[in-house]
């Protein structure tokens, strides 16, 4: 729902971080995105291309990949996958925020949350 | 097109690992750590447009003002409108206007929080932007999140956006007055939300009249 704030704030980074290490182009950006946060990674995608028109990073290839959710438990110790529950009434899955294992909801969420510039990839001469 | 490939020793591969979201995290720890240096006890509260943020938090500080020394954070997009009304109640009151952000973020709210006499407060109330979606990335630092949900949103509010619910401490279903009107069971929402949470708090309201404010008030454990 932030997507452009939010890549408005990578493309900055980004600039900067090559500019630091003078570098005459960026060629590659890794962004990862985790499954719980509201960013759609298709719109990051396209935001991030408009941000870095005419910029040093106008021709870099994009890889925007998704970070599965992963939640451990207090009570029972389970690390894993976030249980989701089917809906037959709206034929809807959604994400139920307790332990699949022992159905606590002293969860914590350890991965999902991410909107991360992994790495970029810059040229220099 | 014509493509110049660099040679192999002018490609640098950078691993920067910068988490934007997890800087609001951190900022949002911060201000955590400086609400409980001077004690006070900070609640978010979130829901969709409408759906009775400013009247139930009117209700809590008119009910709660012999008890705690009362403030507001009153997040918005442009105007001062929720602000006024909460001033009416007794609470001291900053506005933040967002101007075209969906959300409150950790940063704004510790602009607000230089801008009042901490001193002088023991319980305070953050009013997010009308947003069911983005303020679930981003949390601001309180103790607890309460979510409003009116019956006047239909019946599939909370199964929509299961994410802002699962981060809640209470939910509370308002204008339970409007139920028949609008064919909306609070019943079933309260279903809906135990589902998606199990220990979710879950308490039914009419903030204009006031009906079911105090099982609020004791779900918050004010």
């Amino acid at each position: 729902m932030h997507e452009l704030s939010m890549s408005q704030a990578i493309a900055d980074f980004v600039l900067e971080e090559s500019a630091k290490r003078r570098a005459q182009s960026v060629s590659r950006v890794e962004i990862e995105i985790g499954r719980l946060s509201f960013l759609n990674p298709d719109q990051v995608e396209f935001w991030l291309k408009l941000c870095f028109k005419n910029t040093p990073a106008s021709e870099a290839e994009l890889q925007v990949s998704v970070i599965e959710a992963e939640i451990s438990c207090r009570k029972c110790g389970y690390t894993g996958d976030l249980k989701m529950e089917f809906d037959p009434t709206y034929h809807f899955t959604f994400p139920s925020f307790s332990c699949p294992r022992c159905s606590s909801s002293e969860i914590t969420v350890e991965k999902g949350r991410e909107c991360m510039v992994k790495r970029i990839e810059i040229l220099c001469r | 097109m014509k493509v110049v490939k660099p040679d192999a020793g002018e490609i640098f591969d950078i691993e920067l690992e910068e988490d934007f979201l997890r800087r609001n995290r951190e900022l949002a720890a911060e201000n955590r750590r400086f609400l409980d240096k001077y004690g006070i006890h900070a609640i978010d509260v979130m829901g969709s447009i409408g759906s009775g943020k400013t009247a139930l938090i009117i209700q809590l500080a008119s009910r709660l003002r012999g008890r705690h020394k009362i403030a507001t954070i009153a997040g918005d997009l442009t105007t001062t409108v929720d602000a006024e009304r909460v001033k009416s109640s007794g609470a001291s009151v900053i506005q933040i206007n967002t101007g075209k952000e969906c959300h409150l973020d950790a940063n704004l709210v510790r602009k607000a929080l230089s801008e009042l006499d901490l001193a002088e407060i023991g319980l305070l109330f953050i009013e997010n932007v009308g947003n069911l979606i983005c303020p679930a990335d981003f949390p601001l630092g309180s103790h607890q999140r309460v979510v409003v949900v009116s019956v006047t949103e239909g019946p599939y509010t909370v199964v929509k956006h299961p994410f802002i619910f699962g981060e809640a401490d209470v939910t509370v279903i308002n204008k339970i007055d409007l139920c028949q009107a609008t064919g909306v069971e609070p019943e079933e929402l309260k279903e809906q939300l135990l589902r998606i949470k199990p220990n979710l708090k879950v308490a039914k309201t009419n903030c204009i009249t006031g009906e079911g404010v105090e099982t609020v008030v004791e779900s918050l454990g004010l």
